[in-house]
């Protein structure tokens, strides 16, 4: 499953020619488990991913949760405003 | 204070009389705060506190920061009073005015009963970001450092430390009693 979810990534980031992505930030207020949660039920991702997800934003200030389009973006990053979550969305790197 | 899930789907916990007392008087104050802000209000939007219960969406766009808080501002300040609601009316009504005594320390006049706090799934949601909302508010009140420290240390931030940190414990419960 991940290497399909891979290869579809990759095919929208060259058809959309650099997306959006929805950013969480580490805040020191929100649980790691209750991040982990969000992630898991929000994006429906497994619980090895969310936990993966999290400890990025932990261990690294950030981390890319979403990927597609701005108006896709924007409604993930309004969501978890929601869950009282610190995130912003961004032109991508790649 | 410890959350299980039941067999029904809800999940339930028994919480000291003063721990309802102290979740009702917080989340009132919660309540109290989220309907006194006004979207359209800039100045109250600068707050540190408000920028962090609606953060700014693009850090790099100022206009585009605003717009999008325009749209959004609204539908999640009424989300998160919604879930407030939703938290005080869990907690049953208020037992009365001594209750607001029975604070720690304070020597109660009898021997008051746990109380049993039922939630179905539904009130679990606002639960788990109310309880959210109301340490990101506690936090700007003790100015959490990015470490997770007080920066206050009079003893009225004590108090309101203790209470932030009750607050995650409760969260944590309630996150394990529907997650694992």
């Amino acid at each position: 499953m991940p290497q399909i979810e891979k290869s579809t990534r990759v095919r929208e980031a060259i058809s959309l020619d650099r997306p959006w992505v929805t950013v969480v930030w580490d805040d020191p207020v929100n649980l790691m488990s209750y991040v982990s949660y969000v992630f898991r039920s929000y994006f429906g991702v497994t619980a090895a991913e969310a936990e993966r997800l999290m400890l990025q934003v932990h261990n690294n200030g950030r981390a890319i949760v979403a990927t597609g389009d701005r108006e896709s973006m924007e409604r993930h990053v309004e969501a978890m405003h929601g869950y009282g979550l610190w995130a912003t969305l961004d032109r991508s790197e790649a | 204070m410890e959350f299980r899930r039941e067999d029904s789907g809800t999940v339930s916990a028994m919480f000291e009389p003063i721990e309802v007392d102290l979740l009702r008087n917080v989340t009132s104050q919660l309540l109290q705060m989220l309907g006194s802000v006004d979207a359209d209000d800039a100045a109250m939007l600068a707050q540190p506190v408000i920028r962090r219960l609606l953060p700014d969406a693009y850090p790099n766009d100022p206009q585009a920061a605003d717009e999008f808080r325009r749209f959004t501002a609204d539908g999640l300040l009424e989300g998160k009073l919604a879930n407030a609601t939703t938290v005080l009316s869990a907690l049953g009504d208020d037992e009365g005015a001594d209750a607001t005594a029975d604070y720690p320390g304070a020597a109660p006049a009898h021997d008051p009963l746990p109380v049993p706090i039922v939630l179905t799934e539904q009130q679990v949601q606002s639960w788990l970001r109310t309880l959210t909302d109301l340490r990101l508010v506690l936090a700007d009140r003790l100015q959490i450092d990015p470490h997770g420290m007080p920066q206050l240390d009079d003893e009225q931030s004590h108090v309101v430390n203790d209470i932030y940190n009750w607050l995650g414990m409760v969260q944590e419960s309630l996150v394990y009693a529907i997650d694992m």
